[in-house]
């Protein structure tokens, strides 16, 4: 009986049995919808660093919206000839100084929260680092739909972040499968 | 010309004209006016680079073009560098003037104005019209037309550039059309207080001559230059020009002249190659130190009333001017210091057809504590020898705060003091070289000790 205990618990926690929340998004003003992550707000277990990538190229940060989780790191390319300088002034803040052509500076985040990264240079270089408590979170598409996978099951707030609004979280039992849950975000 | 108008005139022409600071160009690459400007024109390492590359940036232009294009010639398969327009036209908009207080109303400037303290008659003075571009990653353009409040309508800017046309990238472009003469490493404006940062000069006008026919080191002027910057570091112009041809008697198009300069230490000439800014958050820092050298020949013709005054027909000299100079900029971290001087002869500079002298030394210092927050002062010291006459001179001593307020919002305050022992034989005293100080009628002297001649607030926006 024990070992049969086990052996589900173990099963149920496995990939295959990991639940999937997907959803649509409604952001009014429609114009918002593109800075927009869905992502939930706490889940057990540890996860493993990781490193993404953000690039500047163009004078523009590439992706404008990069999740990641606690403990990841952010390599910062500059694909450009121009020097470009990666700062946040949010949360604890950070500044990685000038980053000239060819050349990548990187920084960890030890902290969740949203962090707006610039440039002192060019002011209209924007884009995101949302650092969330776990790596269930997903940037909303253009046309609304979001999903979150290989979600363990069990009991969750699924909430949204977006750059000019707010929005209620919405609590979901996962289990095996697909489970739904949408939002209507107005100003 | 009544002293009331000249007094507006010269600060007018003080503080005017901000060319070559045009958002068209941050529209074209989506950026803010902060990329290449503290308080604009006054340029920045980067915008300095830019605008020595042809108004191009640093790598391959079109990489940073936000603009939609349309194309003017066919695609050429494997070539992304169409030649075509923008989608949108590439102009901007720009408004300036200033508001000017005498404090004292018995100074020069007081009497010039007729003993009136505060004047806003000036508070808009000016309209430019601009428009700035690429036709391709090698070819682009600047222009500029200037209405004055008054009704007038100047032709500042129009050119051409074609760039890199052969050798190292940057080492030879042509620029053709009209506009300033490159005669430092500096754009013309590299002034946070005075609308150029080489003082004008004019001395024909201070020998008398009608202002529409003056030669000005300064002015813009019809012609061809080649120029370039060499291995980053190095950089020339040479060019040739109609000068102030006057159609009362056409002459060949011989104005002639060149620049090279120097840097040490910065960003790079033409901005390629590693950072060198050394402070993120402050982009206007570099530690460097540029020198420069220039000459000037002209040819040009002047109008002069008659000495007599029952001769209604005007005396046309035909003037030539040899004019040698040198600029040094002194750059550390936010303290700028821009100085120079140069030696400007004429041989027929008069209506009687006499020669005349002008040495003209500058300086500015300035610090950028915030690009909303720029003290400075500037001198400008103008030493006029008429070979007809005596030596006079004249000290002009400028502290001011330039603000950006915005990024394309800006205000200056300056402070005019002047001294002068005597003027020129013009009608319009020291007005060709920004001065004012004359001496107060009646007075056995010609010695004007420092005056205030008047407090200003300069404002200009542009979209």
């Amino acid at each position: 009986m024990k070992t049969a205990l086990v052996l589900a618990l173990a099963v149920f926690a496995s990939p295959a049995f990991a639940g999937e929340i997907t959803g649509k998004v409604d952001v009014t003003p429609a114009k918002y919808l593109a800075e927009t992550i869905v992502y939930v707000e706490k889940a057990p277990g540890t996860f493993p660093p990781k490193t993404h990538k953000m690039d500047q190229k163009g004078m523009k940060f590439l992706p404008h919206l990069l999740t990641v989780t606690t403990g990841d790191t952010v390599d910062y390319s500059n694909s450009d000839g121009v020097d470009h300088n990666v700062y946040s002034p949010d949360n604890e803040g950070f500044n990685l100084g000038m980053i000239a052509g060819g050349k990548t500076g990187k920084h960890t985040f030890d902290k969740p929260g949203t962090y707006s990264q610039l440039c002192s240079v060019h002011p209209e270089m924007l884009a995101y680092v949302f650092v969330g408590q776990n790596p269930f979170a997903a940037v909303v598409g253009k046309d609304g739909t979001y999903k979150l996978s290989g979600v363990p099951p069990g009991q969750y707030t699924v909430a949204l972040w977006n750059s000019h609004l707010k929005a209620k979280g919405v609590d979901v039992t996962v289990g095996a499968g697909k489970t739904e849950a949408n939002f209507s975000v107005k100003r | 010309m009544c002293r009331t108008a000249v007094l507006a005139a010269l600060i007018a022409t003080a503080l005017s004209a901000p060319a070559q600071a045009i958002p068209s160009f941050g529209r074209k690459y989506g950026t803010s006016c902060t990329t290449c400007h503290t308080v604009y024109p006054k340029l920045t390492p980067f915008g300095e680079a830019y605008r020595r590359n042809s108004f191009r940036f640093p790598g391959v232009d079109s990489d940073y073009v936000k603009q939609e294009k349309i194309p003017l010639v066919p695609k050429v398969p494997g070539d992304d560098d169409t030649y075509g327009i923008s989608a949108i036209p590439t102009l901007a908009l720009g408004f300036n003037g200033q508001t000017v207080l005498h404090p004292d109303k018995n100074s020069s400037g007081g009497r010039a104005d007729n003993g009136a303290v505060f004047l806003t008659r000036d508070m808009v003075a000016e309209a430019h019209l601009w428009g700035g571009g690429s036709f391709s990653d090698v070819i682009t353009y600047f222009g500029e037309v200037t209405f004055a409040s008054g009704g007038t309508i100047a032709l500042e800017h129009a050119q051409v550039f074609a760039s890199d046309l052969f050798g190292p990238k940057h080492a030879v472009n042509l620029r053709v059309g009209r506009g300033f003469s490159t005669l430092t490493s500096f754009g013309p404006h590299s002034s946070y207080l005075a609308d150029q940062i080489l003082p004008s000069s004019g001395v024909t006008a201070l020998g008398g001559a009608t202002g529409g026919t003056t030669w000005n080191v300064f002015d813009h002027f019809n012609g061809f230059e080649v120029n370039g910057v060499i291995a980053g570091r190095a950089d020339y112009s040479i060019g040739i020009n109609a000068g102030n041809n006057s159609t009362l008697k056409t002459q060949n198009s011989e104005n002639f002249y060149g620049h090279v300069g120097y840097k040490i230490g910065g960003m790079s000439l033409d901005g390629e190659g590693d950072s060198k800014v050394r402070d993120a958050m402050r982009p206007w820092e570099e530690r460097a130190f540029t020198i420069d050298g220039f000459a000037y020949r002209s040819v040009n013709s002047a109008t002069f009333a008659d000495p007599d005054p029952t001769v209604v027909v005007p005396v046309i000299q035909l003037d030539s001017a040899t004019t040698v100079g040198g600029h040094v900029r002194a750059q550390y971290d936010s303290l700028e210091l821009n100085t120079g001087i140069y030696w400007e002869t004429h041989n027929h500079a008069a209506a009687d057809g006499s020669g005349a002298k002008l040495l003209a030394p500058y300086g500015e210092l300035s610090y950028v504590v915030h690009p909303w927050f720029v003290p400075a002062v500037r001198a400008e010291y103008s030493v006029f020898s008429p070979d007809n006459g005596p030596r006079v001179h004249n000290l002009r001593l400028m502290p001011g705060i330039a603000s950006a307020v915005r990024p394309n919002i800006k205000l200056v305050l300056t402070v005019d003091l002047e001294s002068a022992n005597g003027q020129p034989a013009a009608p319009d005293g020291w007005h060709t070289v920004g001065g004012i100080a004359s001496p107060p009628p009646g007075s056995t002297s010609n010695l004007v000790g420092l005056e205030l001649e008047y407090v200003q607030i300069f404002g200009a926006f542009a979209f």
